[in-house]
């Protein structure tokens, strides 16, 4: 591990906690400690909010963060809106298979309506809003996420596409570390198109999230960070702003709400078996497909064949969905 | 196998991804069932391929 920082100078781990599919989970997460993503079985889209607990305005904004590449580096920052543009957390360990994209926002459920013409399923979106609604928090306080393990490209014409891994053996056991800069409130959930999408390899796998409690080497990086990044003068804290209208108190309350029940759609998530008759012809280009795009087995490149035909011949154009799985100039129409 | 040589495979779809057989199932020209389904989508996938390849 680079940076001086190996897991073993991390605190101990006071969270361990398995997201299944299709759920987010948020925690609120203390200066100094360390939040790890785990792709257990790997190839599977996650995706990220931050807040800081003191003041719920204040979060993650990934458009700020761009500047620092579409797709956040290991040692990059996440970075808050403005006026704070303070540096929240530090990612400090990476795979270098990891794709950390800041490009794609987060899926909807008009986004599913418009291009699937599915409204009722899941999404990043009413996930996130169920994750935080434990610490209190609205639909409307969600906002643009960071997707790891999502890699994404733009084109010479400027398009933004959805690439994927080709196999999720790709990025299996991989682990991410953000090093918290701050104390917040961090929510993941698995990506919830990851079913309908290239990005979660057609099928939604459970991701595992840990927290390991500060330590002095950890609190020594923030330290470290802090002298390399003082506190600039410009970045106003909430006390220094005039507000008009009734004060209002914007902390987050760390504690969970103990009344809280998660509620998602399709939660846990079921499966339904399908037992195909191929001709051999069939099954000998299921063989060729598993071993010469390493899909899991036989299950796998039949199922990912079928999900990706729908996206390319089934999906409507919209302005929503861009141009991530092909060309798209405003002109498309519902199919 | 069964004696004709054909192959009998298990796929897992989520609940969500039965939503968009069930489409298919609905234009009628897929077969009659879910299994009919995936075998043809998967043939109509392996034709997409061959174009692509020219």
């Amino acid at each position: 591990m680079s940076m001086g920082m190996p897991e073993e100078a991390y605190g101990s781990i006071r969270e361990d906690f398995i997201v299944t599919p299709i759920s987010g989970k948020a925690f609120p997460v203390r200066k100094g400690e360390v939040y790890r993503i785990v792709q257990t079985e790997g190839g599977q889209c996650v995706d990220v909010n931050a807040w800081a607990l003191a003041d719920r305005r204040e979060f993650m904004d990934t458009s700020i963060m761009r500047r620092q590449g579409i797709h956040t580096p290991k040692n990059g920052f996440l970075v808050s809106n403005s006026p704070y543009n303070r540096l929240l957390m530090k990612i400090i360990e990476m795979a270098p298979n990891n794709k950390a994209d800041v490009l794609m926002h987060r899926c909807s459920r008009a986004l599913l309506e418009a291009v699937w013409e599915v409204p009722t399923h899941s999404n990043c979106q009413d996930m996130f809003a169920e994750s935080i609604r434990e610490y209190r928090l609205s639909p409307d306080h969600v906002h643009a996420a960071m997707c790891p393990w999502t890699p994404t490209r733009v084109d010479e014409d400027g398009f933004v596409r959805g690439i994927g891994y080709e196999s999720r053996f790709d990025t299996i056991g991989d682990v991410m570390d953000f090093l918290a800069l701050e104390d917040m409130l961090v929510a993941t959930c698995i990506c919830g198109i990851a079913d309908y999408s290239n990005l979660g390899n057609f099928y939604p796998r459970p991701i595992q999230l840990q927290i390991f409690e500060a330590s002095e080497a950890t609190r020594q990086m923030v330290a470290e960070t802090a002298m390399m990044y003082p506190p600039l003068e410009s970045q106003l804290s909430r006390d220094d702003f005039a507000f008009s209208g009734a004060t209002a108190d914007y902390a987050i309350d760390p504690t969970p709400d103990p009344s809280y029940e998660p509620h998602y759609v399709y939660w846990p998530q079921k499966d339904v078996e399908i037992e195909c008759e191929l001709s051999p012809a069939q099954y000998a280009a299921v063989r060729t497909i598993v071993e010469s795009h390493r899909r899991d087995d036989d299950e796998d490149a039949v199922r990912r064949a079928v999900m990706e035909w729908y996206l390319m011949n089934r999906t409507n154009p919209h302005p929503l969905m861009g141009s991530v799985h092909g060309p798209f100039n405003g002109a498309g129409a519902r199919r | 196998v069964t004696e004709d040589g054909r192959v009998r495979v298990k796929i897992r779809f989520t609940e969500q991804q039965v939503i968009l057989l069930d489409k298919l199932l609905d234009e009628a020209r897929f077969g009659d069932t879910h299994a009919d389904v995936v075998a043809r989508v998967f043939d109509e996938y392996l034709r997409s391929r061959e174009m692509k390849r020219g």
